[in-house]
């Protein structure tokens, strides 16, 4: 028995405390996860603590056939599809206010701090803004794979999709991300 | 997982992806590997997929404050217990008539320490004195967090926002001949920029020349500083009109910083209401929407200008067409991160037409005292209060300023005659672009702009038509949520596979 499986069983037996020990050891990957898929921090938190008390009152149903962590994300995922239905039409204050800290993104600070970190940066920031023009679609596939490690299975199974979609998808995400990358450093290196 | 029919047979552009991600059987990888020695495009394409990813897997990640955990435990202890904790014998032994009672008593209790909670929080900032932005920490207390003020500059920079110089206290008085003068963009937006920040960092740049791009190099342990954009446009305090020199003198130029984006309306447009109502119906836009976000507090609107003696009988929003106003001055509070987004937008609408941008610019503090000793007293003495074509909601008969309340937006118009009113309004409305110019201004033509401004006249009070109106924007920027501390990416071990 993995220590997930030992911390739900403890949570199943009343320990509340032991839902903690799972929180602390997910928050934060499916938190970076969030923002870079919702594009927002805060609705990222919120929703974040949403999928964490959906998950303990359907801690239950949970059978262990996935890892924990697929099945989180997948509740949070869901949260997160809500939530963009729910703001399709946004607003022109939801549009200007919606990211407050998304970027520019930061250097790790265990980075170095010589000039390669200014091009760092920067590249940080030009990755960053590609991700945020692709579609939904492509961002959270490129998300998943590339950031979350999952596999196409595991891709499929959180977006209820054919394996095959997910490989073609997954695909096109790429191209799209290349492009747009390759389209704004063409636009950086103009405007300087 | 062998890829199935979707694949194409022979490999291809697809096969990369697959290739990447394992994906491949060994025949196929053998395959895709001579297609690649082939074809160098498809060899190019994999190392810029290799590439991609390295590049998601280091985008840097933002931490959870360390109490999040505890946020989502306190928040289940306080949620019903979900379907399979009520059904534990432990619930069930509970619920005795007296337990039941008891605990509904708790639940009160705790409900009414939640209400009292959220009272204190709500109230606490009104109390007393406006407190200074903590964003003004930092230029009192020096470097220590001069980083987190740094970067919220250099992410205006970034969003094409010019800073406007208080000059009186960043450029030496012999110099005071020369203000106006239009340095090469380049030394322009550098000098500012370092200005900015010396004031900034403890005001160890007062009186001192405008540091330049030399200065920028030496900051320490500051957000790197890259890119000085070279289109921005950089005012000088008595470039301004009177009446939003007035503005920034009264309503806390020094206790916060503040960006000034002025948005030329088009006289025709603003008098048809229209465009006027979108201006205003986006600044209570941006308050509701800040204070729901909890962003930057509940009081997102404040009030700019002194209370315009009503009318007889007078109430809210008198108007007295046609006369358009040369200036409106509205205030809003922002984050710096939400003022780009916010002038993003804007150029939306300047790109369709709507608006011309007339200039964009960001004002450091200056010391409230030195406020107090020169300027307000000076223009108090020398400028009438204004009395505008419009007044919102001012009390019959009470001429004390009137503090607004939380989330209200007021916008005060200020009728033509005011802007030869004031003494350091050298510029005064001169900003404004060509009459009748309709084209889209954009920053890179700012500098066009400004050359342009003499030869704009100011139109005669008698005329009753006015090229442009003046909409103000003055944005006290008050930081973002406290940044949390950042780590690197996790190692690409699955951790918790």
């Amino acid at each position: 028995m993995n220590e997930d499986q030992r911390w739900i069983e403890q949570t199943l037996n009343g320990q509340t405390e032991a839902f903690g020990n799972l929180v602390r050891k997910y928050q934060q990957r499916l938190y970076h996860a969030l923002v870079c898929s919702l594009e927002n921090e805060e609705d990222a938190r919120d929703i974040l603590q949403e999928a964490f008390l959906q998950a303990f009152n359907k801690l239950d149903t949970f059978r262990g056939e996935s890892r924990f962590y697929t099945w989180l994300y997948r509740i949070a995922f869901n949260l997160a599809a809500s939530w963009r239905r729910r703001h399709r039409e946004a607003s022109f204050s939801d549009q200007w206010s919606g990211s407050e800290q998304d970027g520019p993104w930061e250097e790790p600070s265990s980075e170095d701090q010589t000039s390669n970190s200014l091009e760092r940066q920067e590249e940080c920031q030009l990755v960053h803004q590609a991700l945020r023009q692709l579609d939904v679609e492509h961002r959270t596939v490129l998300v998943l794979r590339e950031m979350e490690d999952f596999s196409y299975q595991e891709i499929a199974d959180v977006l209820h999709l054919p394996v095959g979609t997910v490989r073609s998808r997954l695909h096109r995400a790429r191209l799209a991300m290349k492009q747009k990358l390759e389209s704004l450093m063409g636009q950086d290196i103009r405007e300087s | 997982m062998n890829p199935t029919s979707s694949k194409s047979p022979k490999p291809d552009s697809q096969w990369v992806s697959l290739w990447l991600d394992g994906e491949l059987s060994p025949q196929e990888e053998q395959q895709l590997r001579q297609a690649m020695a082939e074809d160098p495009q498809l060899a190019q394409l994999a190392e810029q997929f290799r590439q991609l990813r390295q590049q998601l897997r280091q985008l840097p990640r933002r931490q959870l404050g360390p109490d999040f955990a505890q946020e989502v435990l306190r928040r289940i202890g306080s949620a019903p217990p979900p379907s399979w904790q009520s059904a534990t014998p432990i619930r069930q032994t509970d619920a005795s008539g007296a337990g039941r009672v008891w605990g509904r008593w708790m639940l009160w209790g705790a409900g009414a320490l939640a209400v009292a909670a959220a009272v204190v929080v709500m109230f606490w900032p009104h109390s007393g004195t406006h407190s200074p932005a903590p964003a003004l920490k930092v230029a009192r207390h020096g470097s220590a967090s001069s980083s987190a003020y740094l970067g919220h500059h250099e992410e205006l920079e970034q969003y094409d926002v010019g800073l406007l110089l208080p000059s009186e206290d960043l450029v030496p008085a012999k110099e005071s001949g020369e203000r106006s003068r239009v340095k090469s963009k380049a030394d322009k937006a550098s000098g500012a920029l370092g200005g900015a920040f010396s004031g900034a960092l403890g005001g160890a740049g007062l009186g001192a020349p405008t540091p330049g791009p030399a200065f920028l190099a030496t900051l320490p342990d500051q957000a790197p500083i890259k890119t000085v954009r070279k289109d921005a446009l950089v005012l000088q305090w008595h470039q301004l009109p009177a009446v939003l020199q007035q503005e920034l003198l009264r309503s806390g130029v020094g206790s916060a910083p503040l960006a000034v984006v002025q948005v030329g309306v088009p006289a025709e447009l603003w008098q048809q209401g229209a465009v006027r109502s979108q201006l205003g119906q986006w600044m209570l836009d941006i308050s509701a929407n800040a204070a729901a976000r909890r962003r930057v507090g509940p009081l997102a609107l404040r009030s700019t200008s002194p209370p315009v003696p009503p009318k007889a009988g007078g109430g809210a929003l008198q108007k007295q067409a046609p006369a358009a106003p040369n200036h409106v001055v509205a205030r809003v509070r922002m984050t710096p991160r939400q003022l780009t987004r916010f002038v993003q937008l804007l150029s939306q609408q300047v790109e369709k037409g709507l608006f011309q941008f007339v200039n964009r610019g960001a004002v450091e503090p200056l010391a409230r005292q030195r406020a107090k000793a020169t300027g307000v007293a000076k223009i108090q003495s020398e400028a009438p209060a204004p009395s505008g074509a419009f007044s919102a909601k001012a009390s019959a008969g009470s001429q004390a300023p009137r503090t607004p309340t939380p989330g209200e937006l007021q916008l005060v118009l200020v009728p033509r005659a005011q802007q030869n009113l004031a003494p350091a309004g050298k510029a005064g409305a001169s900003q404004a672009p060509a009459p009748g110019r309709r084209k889209p201004i954009r920053s890179s033509q700012t500098e066009q702009l400004q050359e342009a401004k003499p030869s704009v006249p100011s139109p005669s009070p008698a005329s009753g038509q006015l090229p442009v109106v003046n909409y103000w924007i003055l944005v006290e920027l008050v930081p973002p949520e406290p940044q949390l501390p950042l780590v690197a990416p996790p190692p690409r071990s699955a951790a918790g596979r």
